[in-house]
């Protein structure tokens, strides 16, 4: 009998497991669909366009591209597709389908002129953002952002706004009004006033952000529910948590990633001092406030609260930073990466950086993966 | 009496699909007997048999100057010739061709094989075994079990390790030894942990397998023996991690598990151990378990050393042309490039898979998902050791220590990209220890 195999003379193993890039692309889009679909029922039909838009111009670009080099394209394992896709949900409403286009062919320039998936040190959409922040700094941060009003969810037309009250919750606003949207300051542009108040309006810092908390943000509900102004997928929190908990599961996204994020922006938020003026104390220690017994507390919690849940942070630490390339390679390296993050966050807040703080973070933590990298080398088993 | 086991556990792994159920419950049964055997003769080893010679079933073929390798005749015949054939580990070897003359070889019985008392047996006796039983059967790892028995005695050994993890996929034999020989093998590891005067000898279970678990603590009551069952979480069954799961100790790299007082045995082993202590029989045949998508009648059979592996398909039947013929399990088995190879006392499976089994995607760009690193038991990096190796980087090589790779398969297994990981280290590791001599350049 002759026998005709298949011989690999390279060795074992011969069994693999079934799970390509492909899979962990498909993985990831499907816990996109809450915050997609969190997206198009908040601001509206244009959600699906801007993805779209951008799919297809990230497509075309790649396939030029490739041409253009002479490489293999890639686009079949749908990474850049989950690239696209998470560009469009971190633009604004308002910026138009040319911005989307023309962030789409940026994110793949910034992905294959490196070399492509695998190459790249800082995340493909982060750089495309940045770019076009300095290219068109006010259809990406504009001063108001829209969000449907109660009748028009996911039907509305963002551009028929009228602008509200900052502090008005939501559903207290008239369904019935005329405009199809209201417009806003986002919840994380007002937190970072706090920080940068001239000093000659400065108040006692708990006094500060008693007011914050009490007259300027809006309730919490909506910034968990994503009633608030902000990008199509980055305002819903309930809708990322959703997303998010399942790549946790699938453990496409290692839990210590978000974990330490969450943990290093807490640390952050409570422990930074808030200026306070020539009259009051100069800083607001929460835990210091917390031994010591001072009515404050409640206030110093709900201050950290809202860093947690107002502008792209957790959007960004489930979905952009937790990129397999962009990160780092270790698991003990992902808690630094996270850490430095969710530090940063509130570092660049207080810095006066609203827009796009945690990008900004993930893009400088970016920088030092091939440091923690070092760092976190592990001990070979006998050595 | 119960005994509470304190177990450890190792960094890494994964619980691969068994894909044990179809003949994990197939007692072992007899093969037709081919027409030639080609018994392989151990390097360095002289035959001790001519063309033409009649040589009974246990006759020796080869001798070996220590003694450890000698090898014996499995059947009754005729020596044709002195031949060089393939096995899956060598392209070519030296082989006795045997003549078969015999009808049938009739795997041992269960009820039969049990000494009245294991620990009657003589001193001399057992060193005797060791050389018949565990001599002539080549470990798993390749390492040879009776000059690690003898080395053990001499250097004294605290802990004796039965592997019966069986941790790979697709292998049951020595499932199924446990099962229908469980007393023998017991009954061996009784009298090697008194022969070797240990402090402890474990023998490790699948906990998947409850009965046989409840089936050997009931064996090993009143024997010092401890049977522990491990979670078979891939790759449990190595003598590294066995160690650390059961002592919690490391092997130091370029050491061995005797070096820090274990040793470990397979269960193969100490039943071919057993057989020569209660019959005085060497080690000529074994159990084989054939299986995969195409073959017709997967089972387990009692296999004689130097069966053709044509031999073994043609008996056991082929529904369909397979893909890939593989010895031992798919994660560190061997492929083989054709039906033309001679298996042998270190060969525990046979599979013949069909293209829709282990296919395998052409290799992309790393993609830094660090799922290698993840699942390294060993704790290597071997996305990182495949780049030092692709760009010749040997300083950044060298930290990274290749060294101690125990070619568990797994790095390749989970990579998504589908690179050749567990292949590359593997083949510097083997040029490493080529070139310098791995005890050394751990100690400078």
């Amino acid at each position: 009998m002759e026998l005709e195999t298949h011989h690999r003379p390279e060795g074992p193993p011969y069994w693999h497991s079934t799970e390509v890039l492909r899979h962990v692309s498909g993985v990831t889009l499907v816990a996109l669909l809450p915050v997609i679909a969190a997206g198009a029922l908040l601001f509206g039909l244009r959600t699906f366009l801007y993805i779209s838009v951008a799919i297809a111009c990230a497509a075309a670009a790649e396939l030029f591209i490739c041409k253009l080099l002479n490489r293999r394209t890639q686009i079949r394992n749908g990474h850049t597709v989950v690239l696209a896709t998470i560009l469009a949900l971190a633009a604004p409403p308002a910026c138009g389908i040319g911005i989307i286009a023309c962030g789409a062919v940026l994110l793949v320039v910034a992905k294959q002129v490196v070399g492509g998936l695998g190459h790249y040190l800082w995340h493909p959409v982060l750089v495309a953002r940045a770019v076009l922040c300095f290219m068109f700094p006010v259809l990406m941060v504009p001063d108001h952002w829209p969000v449907l009003n109660e009748d028009h969810l996911a039907t509305g037309d963002i551009a028929r706004a009228a602008p509200r009250r900052d502090n008005n919750t939501w559903f207290d606003l008239d369904p019935l009004a005329e405009n199809e949207a209201w417009t806003a300051a986002r919840p994380v542009r007002i937190l970072t006033d706090l920080y940068n108040v001239p000093p000659a309006e400065a108040q006692p810092a708990s006094e500060s952000v008693l007011r914050l908390v009490r007259d300027k943000l809006p309730p919490a509900l909506d910034c968990l529910l994503g009633t608030t102004g902000g990008g199509i997928g980055e305002t819903s929190v309930i809708a990322i948590l959703l997303g998010g908990v399942f790549l946790v599961y699938r453990s496409y996204v290692h839990w210590t990633l978000p974990v330490f994020a969450i943990v290093g922006l807490v640390a952050a938020a409570a422990i930074l001092p808030i200026p306070g003026g020539p009259s009051g104390e100069a800083l607001a220690w929460w835990p210091i406030r917390l031994i010591s017994g001072n009515p404050s507390l409640p206030v110093g919690f709900m201050l950290v609260s809202y860093h947690l849940i107002v502008g792209e942070f957790m959007f960004a630490i489930f979905f952009v930073a937790s990129d397999m390339t962009a990160s780092p390679i270790r698991t003990r390296g992902h808690a630094y990466y996270g850490f430095g993050i969710g530090m940063l966050t509130v570092g660049l807040r207080m810095a006066g950086f609203a827009a796009g703080s945690t990008y900004w973070a993930i893009l400088i933590m970016s920088t030092l993966i091939p440091a923690i990298d070092r760092l976190t080398r592990r001990r070979v088993y006998g050595t | 009496m119960f005994r509470f086991i304190r177990r450890g556990t190792f960094y890494g792994g994964i619980f691969l699909p068994s894909e044990k159920s179809s003949t994990e419950n197939r007692p072992i049964e007899p093969l037709p007997l081919p027409e030639r055997l080609y018994v392989p003769v151990a390097e360095g080893a002289v035959p001790a048999v001519h063309n033409g010679d009649r040589v009974r079933a246990g006759q020796r073929l080869a001798r070996s100057e220590s003694g450890y390798q000698d090898t014996f005749c499995p059947v009754d015949g005729r020596v044709r010739a002195l031949a060089v054939a393939a096995t899956a580990w060598d392209d070519e070897v030296l082989t006795v061709e045997i003549e078969v003359q015999q009808e049938r070889l009739t795997p041992p019985s269960s009820t039969a094989a049990s000494p009245p008392d294991w620990t009657a047996i003589a001193e001399d006796a057992v060193t005797q075994a060791v050389l018949l039983g565990a001599g002539s059967a080549r470990a798993d790892n390749g390492g040879l079990a009776a000059e690690q028995i003898k080395q053990a005695r001499q250097r004294g050994v605290a802990h004796v390790i039965v592997n019966g993890m069986e941790s790979e996929p697709c292998r049951t034999a020595d499932h199924r030894l446990l099962v229908e020989f469980g007393a023998l093998v017991v009954g061996a590891a009784h009298r090697l942990h008194e022969y070797l005067d240990a402090k402890r000898t474990y023998v490790a279970v699948d906990a998947a397998q409850k009965e046989l678990v409840r089936a050997m603590h009931e064996l090993a009551r009143r024997t010092p023996i401890r049977v522990v069952d491990l979670p078979n979480r891939y790759p449990v069954g190595t003598d590294p991690l066995l160690v650390q799961t059961l002592l919690g100790r490391e092997i130091p790299l370029g050491r061995e598990a005797l070096d820090i007082g274990a040793l470990v045995l397979g269960v193969d082993t100490i039943f071919h151990l057993g057989r020569a202590l209660s019959e005085q029989v060497p080690a000529t045949a074994r159990v084989l378990t054939v299986a995969g998508a195409a073959i017709d009648r997967p089972g387990n059979y009692w296999v004689p050393n130097g069966t053709p592996v044509r031999h073994v398909l043609q008996s056991a039947g082929l529904k369909s042309q397979p893909s890939q013929l593989i010895v031992g399990g798919p994660m560190t088995g061997r492929s083989l490039p054709d039906d033309d190879i001679v298996l042998t006392l270190r060969c525990p499976a046979l599979l013949a898979l069909l293209p829709q089994d282990g296919t395998r995607a052409p290799s992309t760009a790393c993609v830094r998902c660090g799922w290698c690193a993840e699942v390294c038991p060993m704790m290597l990096e071997p996305a990182l050791l495949l780049q030092a190796i692709e760009l010749q980087q040997e300083r950044q090589l060298a930290r990274l220590h290749p060294g101690a790779c125990i070619d568990c398969g797994l790095c390749s297994y989970v990579c998504p990209s589908s690179l050749p990981l567990a292949s590359s280290i593997s083949d510097v590791r083997a040029s490493l220890e080529n070139g310098t001599d791995r005890g050394q350049t751990n100690g400078a």
